[in-house]
């Protein structure tokens, strides 16, 4: 039996790995755009529900405006649930040496994953300088950097970082949502057949035009990498992108844990 | 658990990156994923286009009904006679969508006129994506055709509040599922407005189905509303409406 046929008829195959490699916790932390946020507890019950093994995400008291505070509250989430909850240090410019010394302080820690950030909500620009001072540091460390894109948005449109990337050409960078466009996910997919170090997050594609068996025929597979954006969006919605496709069970494995392993070096779940 | 699709599309050109995008491409992924009736849509935007809906639908054997491109009363080359509209309905269970923005033919009473009155006496869905109606609009309508069946789909969550609030001020409003993608929505929607509110719509070929059945399948409402989210709404409103 596939893992769709396992899927299709109400069962999540024993043993399938799902590294969430982008999410958003918080604890009953709702916005003014309305996102239902429910106790971080609650979120994780409908994580492991749907077979989802491991959860990096980046705290929503800090996307919201309380960087170093939130940063400290994700970390305790790593240490509520170890081993299954890992944390993505969100990044601020206008916060650059606490943040930066809260990389110091959690970097060897076994919750931590790497670095989130949002220009569109920090209302700093990829196409300016201000990040380079954290590309540095985390080429220097082997640090991943997750980055919110949308090609529609102008603080952080995925061909934007084609500059940044002939600066810094070691820099390992997830593309969070692929730009979210069809534009948007050209312009990741040439980005990433550019850059070996280059990540897409298929979150976001969804509503591109472009079927997810057409899609990773693009760029190289190793490169794809499974998000859900939750707790913005149902974690349902990818899982259920992923699993339900056409793609081969091998491929399905690779986007949903082994390529986001092999990019940050390490497995997340045993 | 079966699924019958409100929102379901095909062109008549290949497009690139859509792993179904034709018809019978379509037709064929919805059968394997046991998506066993569709309302069907061209996207394609020749004037034969509903044409090759009728027949694709008339070929299926009961399985795929047409919607039609409804353009309003102006020029006949484009649009439907009184007569033509209410045979589609009796012979052939026709539902239409309109345009709004696309095709500049805004959801007004004096632009649409007495097709109103054939849709709401048929008891004939009228689809229209959110992408594209104002809502004020909508409400002028409903106010003059309270039992005009809308479905509106293609919702986006950013107008939640609009169209909850004009969902529950209105009678017959329903949605399709295709863009339900916000936490919990489907479960959330489905408490505020009911399950008999919301009709299982993939937007093929424009996107994949595969996100849509998952959530249904393990979403956290009873067995019962999501039977009606999957099938029976659209058993109801499009397959045993009193024509």
């Amino acid at each position: 039996m596939t893992i769709k046929e396992h899927v299709m008829n109400g069962v999540i195959p024993e043993g399938l790995r799902i590294v969430d490699a982008h999410a958003h916790l918080g604890d009953g932390e709702q916005s003014g755009t309305y996102t239902c946020t429910l106790p971080v507890e609650e979120s994780l019950r409908l994580s492991r529900k749907i077979g989802i093994g491991a959860v990096v995400a980046s705290g929503l008291g800090a996307l919201y405006g309380n960087v170093p505070g939130g940063n400290e509250r994700m970390m305790e989430f790593t240490r509520l649930y170890p081993g299954y909850v890992f944390a993505s240090i969100f990044y601020d410019p206008h916060y650059h040496d606490e943040c930066i010394a809260q990389l110091e302080k959690y970097k060897n820690d076994p919750g931590f994953v790497g670095v989130k950030i949002h220009p569109r909500e920090t209302q700093t620009y990829i196409s300016t300088h201000d990040y380079d001072r954290l590309y540095e540091y985390c080429i220097e460390h082997d640090i991943l950097v997750a980055c919110h894109t949308w090609q529609t948005e102008p603080a952080n449109p995925p061909a934007d970082f084609e500059p940044v990337l002939e600066r810094y050409p070691e820099l390992k960078l997830q593309l969070c949502h692929m730009g979210g466009t069809y534009q948007g996910v050209q312009d990741s997919l040439r980005l990433a057949n550019r850059f070996p170090r280059v990540y897409l997050d298929i979150n976001g594609s969804l509503y591109t035009q472009i079927w997810l068996e057409d899609l990773v025929r693009e760029a190289p597979i190793e490169r794809f990498v499974f998000g859900t954006d939750q707790t913005f969006n149902d974690p349902r919605i990818m899982v259920g992108r992923v699993l339900c496709s056409d793609l081969d069970d091998g491929v399905k494995r690779l986007i949903l844990s082994e390529s986001f392993e092999r990019a940050i070096g390490r497995r997340l779940i045993p | 658990m079966i699924f019958k699709d409100i929102n379901c599309g095909f062109y008549v050109h290949r497009r690139p990156l859509q792993y179904a995008c034709l018809h019978d491409e379509v037709a064929a992924l919805a059968e394997r994923d046991q998506i066993v009736a569709r309302a069907i849509y061209n996207y394609d935007k020749g004037a034969d286009a509903n044409e090759r809906t009728r027949r694709y639908a008339a070929q299926s054997g009961g399985a795929e009904y047409p919607v039609y491109r409804l353009m309003p009363p102006c020029y006949a080359e484009e649009t439907f006679t009184r007569e033509a509209m209410i045979r589609a309905i009796r012979d052939e269970r026709a539902l239409f969508r309109i345009h709004p923005k696309t095709y500049a033919a805004p959801l007004h009473i004096w632009m649409y006129d007495w097709m109103l009155d054939v849709l709401t006496e048929s008891r004939t869905p009228l689809l229209v994506s959110l992408q594209e109606l104002d809502l004020r609009d909508a409400a002028a309508v409903k106010e003059a055709y309270p039992q005009l069946r809308l479905i509106i789909t293609n919702t986006d969550q950013w107008l939640n509040r609009q169209y909850v609030r004009f969902a529950q001020y209105y009678p017959e409003v329903y949605f399709d599922t295709c863009n339900t993608i916000e936490y919990y929505g489907i479960e959330n929607m489905t408490k505020i407005l009911g399950a008999e509110k919301f009709l299982f719509g993939s937007y093929m070929p424009e996107k994949e189905p595969y996100d849509k059945l998952f959530q249904l399948l393990y979403c956290e409402l009873s067995q019962e509303e999501k039977e009606l989210i999957a099938h029976g709404n659209f058993e109801r409103l499009v397959e045993e409406r009193g024509v």
